[in-house]
């Protein structure tokens, strides 16, 4: 890689420390007077070279918490953490925002709208690397092209002429994507980045983005509603269900032994799909954010709910390298089986 | 190196486009020579009762018909008509000033509604477009409620309505010396034409600078939560650059009603002239179908349709300046 490109590269081998850390990160959406809470106290620690999952359904806030850390949350939205750390140093939160577009990159959940209608994909790579690199012009039209080839489009050179609306979802998507690395960030978060792309498609993106991320070395937060994506392409994965966080730990770990009925849930979901079984969805919804229960919010729709569920709301506690937010995660484990 | 080719293949793009918009506004100003030439043959009486009169004799009448070339059959007839139009040759007045040329006798009300259409419209637009914007920034705001609620009603109230409002408020209370207008003519007196100017461009430009407003506020205020907006934000890039590309973008759907909005105008002035009695377009047209001028009438008709057939271009080719998705 251009050694000029990488100003936050130093610590990049240094494993004393995680890469990012984020205690208690908390959204909230403001709603006229109402303030609604989307993501309640999510706390990530990103190693080095690691990728760590955000896995949930669809309005879990998801994005929500993915969008905090990179301060790109709608105009109604703040957020807050308790703390940042950032190679071992606690930043504040200008600090971090100063990271990002730099160290810290994102790729949107919308490829077909990430990418700006009436300029030409080259330009808008360029012009990243315009602002957040010391390259000279020439510098920047070689770079640009080793992006585009870096990401696979075919026959580059003339493509960095072409318009978005002119190259199918799955090319958006890694224009986008070269668009993020262009900074050469050493972390990369992409909030589910093949929403709408067909399957084949799907898994070209996600053996590519395998691939940079080892060439590159850098880490990866993976937001993502799909666990079969998960278990192939993450090392942790954050469990999160209507804004809190159910249950954490190594993929591993979570896929042998969940511990949440959540969790659970969603695994036996992915089981029945990828069996071609009729669909179990896990019965009910996700609250919406002016709807979400006392106690445990998952216990409207918990088969394991007892009334102490209704009012107590379960702390994330350690249990073997997991962590699970269950009243009853010992009952819970000890009906299922490890599979 | 690679710079100059991609501008040179954006311009080859844009003249490409231009070109097949030249060439798809042919029929419809074919269509429109049609129903201007039509015109000599649905008006009653038409250019023989003209000339000679209620109480000409059959001979007289069929001499006229002769001279007029009006026996030949009609595809004659139209090209002949045609070719004059080409080589500027409009005709001849017959009633209001025998012998006239109709090109002399239009050259100055056209350019009276020319500059009326244009004042009226950098109203309609600088108006518009600041209100607009301001409600985008702040929306709820106070200053946008104000201006919904003057958007409102400025554009359910009809241009001639707002021209006798004026024309009474100034003209009548106030006893300003300039509401009845005169010629528009920049050729002879400025600060004249520019008096006259003022109280029809007024009306018309604020019966339209409330739908460019409402248009412009909801255009800027959606662009604000697009994804690419919100991903050239988080990418860090400068606050300009993203507010450049917002309104790059927001104001592609404002291109897109500014042909019709100044169409609206250009019509709205022939009323707008009647009230304030300026020599225009407007007034002409009145007359020339009093006195049945079917010679002036038949250009009238087509400098109308032309002119729109002309702003409908201009915008289209704006819009393919603007935008790479219409020009491929
Ligand atoms: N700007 C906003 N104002 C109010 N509520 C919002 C806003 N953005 C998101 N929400 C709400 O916050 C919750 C979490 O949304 P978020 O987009 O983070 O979910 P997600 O997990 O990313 O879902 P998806 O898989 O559909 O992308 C949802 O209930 C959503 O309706
Ligand atoms: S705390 Fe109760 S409701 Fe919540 S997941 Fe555990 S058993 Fe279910
Ligand atoms: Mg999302």
């Amino acid at each position: 890689m251009n050694a000029g490109t990488a100003p936050d590269r130093g610590a990049r081998d240094n494993n004393t420390h995680p890469l990012l850390q984020i205690e208690n990160l908390r959204v909230h959406y403001s709603a006229g007077r109402q303030k609604l809470n989307a993501v309640r106290n999510l706390s990530l620690s990103i190693d080095a070279g690691q990728t760590v999952a955000i896995v949930g359904e669809s309005g879990s806030g998801k994005s929500s918490a993915a969008m905090a850390l990179v301060n790109g949350l709608a105009g109604n939205g703040e957020w807050d953490a308790d703390r940042i750390v950032f190679k071992g140093k606690d930043i504040s939160r200008q600090e971090l925002m100063r990271l990002r577009g730099r160290a810290i990159t994102y790729m949107m959940q919308d490829p077909s709208g990430a990418l700006n209608p009436v300029l030409t994909v080259g330009d808008q790579i360029k012009r990243v690397l315009k602002y957040h690199t010391s390259l000279s012009k020439a510098e920047r039209e070689i770079r640009a092209l080793e992006l585009m080839e870096r990401v696979e489009i075919p026959d580059a050179a003339s493509r960095l002429q072409a318009y978005p609306h002119e190259f199918s979802g799955g090319m958006q998507q890694r224009i986008v994507l070269a668009m993020a690395l262009a900074p050469d960030p050493v972390l990369l978060i992409a909030d589910e980045p093949t929403t709408g792309l067909d399957v084949t498609v799907e898994a070209q993106i996600f053996t590519l983005l395998a691939r940079l991320k080892r060439e590159l070395n850098m880490s990866i937060v993976l937001v993502a509603h799909d666990l079969g994506v998960v278990a192939t392409s993450a090392d942790e994965a954050v469990v999160l269900y209507a804004g809190k966080v159910v249950e954490l730990g190594s993929v591993d770990a979570l896929f042998r032994r969940p511990r949440h009925p959540y969790t659970i849930g969603l695994l036996q979901c992915a089981h029945d799909l990828h069996r071609d079984n009729i669909l179990n969805p896990i019965p009910g919804r996700i609250p919406g954010l002016e709807e979400r229960p006392t106690g445990c919010v998952f216990h409207p729709r918990c088969a394991w709910k007892t009334e102490e569920c209704e009012s107590i709301d379960p702390e994330l506690a350690p249990l073997d390298g997991q962590r699970v937010a269950c009243i009853h995660h010992q009952d819970v484990s000890a009906a299922t089986p490890n599979s | 190196m690679v710079d100059r080719t991609s501008a040179l293949n954006k311009i080859m793009s844009l003249l490409k486009y231009i070109g097949r918009r030249i060439v798809s506004a042919i029929p419809t100003l074919i269509l429109i020579t049609f129903l201007s030439f039509g015109l000599l043959y649905i008006t009653p009486g038409g250019p023989v009762e003209a000339l000679a009169g209620i109480f000409g004799t059959q001979e007289q009448k069929e001499r006229i018909r002769q001279e007029l070339g009006l026996n030949d059959p009609l595809h004659v007839q139209y090209l002949r008509w045609v070719g004059g139009v080409l080589s500027g040759d409009f005709g001849e007045m017959i009633v209001m000033a025998p012998g006239t040329p109709i090109a002399e006798m239009l050259r100055k009300p056209l350019l009276a509604t020319f500059w009326l259409t244009i004042a009226g419209a950098l109203i309609a637009l600088t108006l518009g477009l600041a209100i607009g914007a301001l409600s985008a920034i702040k929306p709820n705001s106070w200053l946008d409620s104000l201006s919904r609620v003057i958007s409102i009603a400025t554009y359910s109230v009809p241009d001639f309505w707002l021209a006798i409002i004026l024309l009474f408020v100034f003209g009548v209370i106030f006893r300003y010396r300039w509401a009845i207008s005169g010629q528009i003519d920049f050729s002879r007196n400025i600060v004249f034409s520019l008096q006259s100017l003022i109280l029809p461009a007024i009306a018309l430009g604020l019966a339209k600078a409330g739908i460019v407003a409402r248009i412009t506020r909801g255009e800027l205020f959606d662009v604000q939560n697009k994804s690419f907006i919100q991903f050239e934000r988080i990418m860090g890039l400068p606050r300009w650059v993203v507010i450049k590309d917002m309104l790059h973008n927001g104001i592609l759907p404002i291109v897109t009603v500014l042909g019709y909005t100044i169409g609206l105008i250009f019509r709205g002035t022939f009323l707008v002239e009647v009230v304030f009695g300026v020599p225009g377009i407007g007034l002409f047209l009145v007359r020339a179908a009093k006195t049945q001028e079917y010679a002036l009438l038949q250009t009238l008709v087509l400098c109308i349709g032309s002119v729109f057939i002309l702003i409908n271009l201009l915008t289209d080719i704006l819009y393919g300046v603007l935008d790479p998705r219409v020009r491929s």
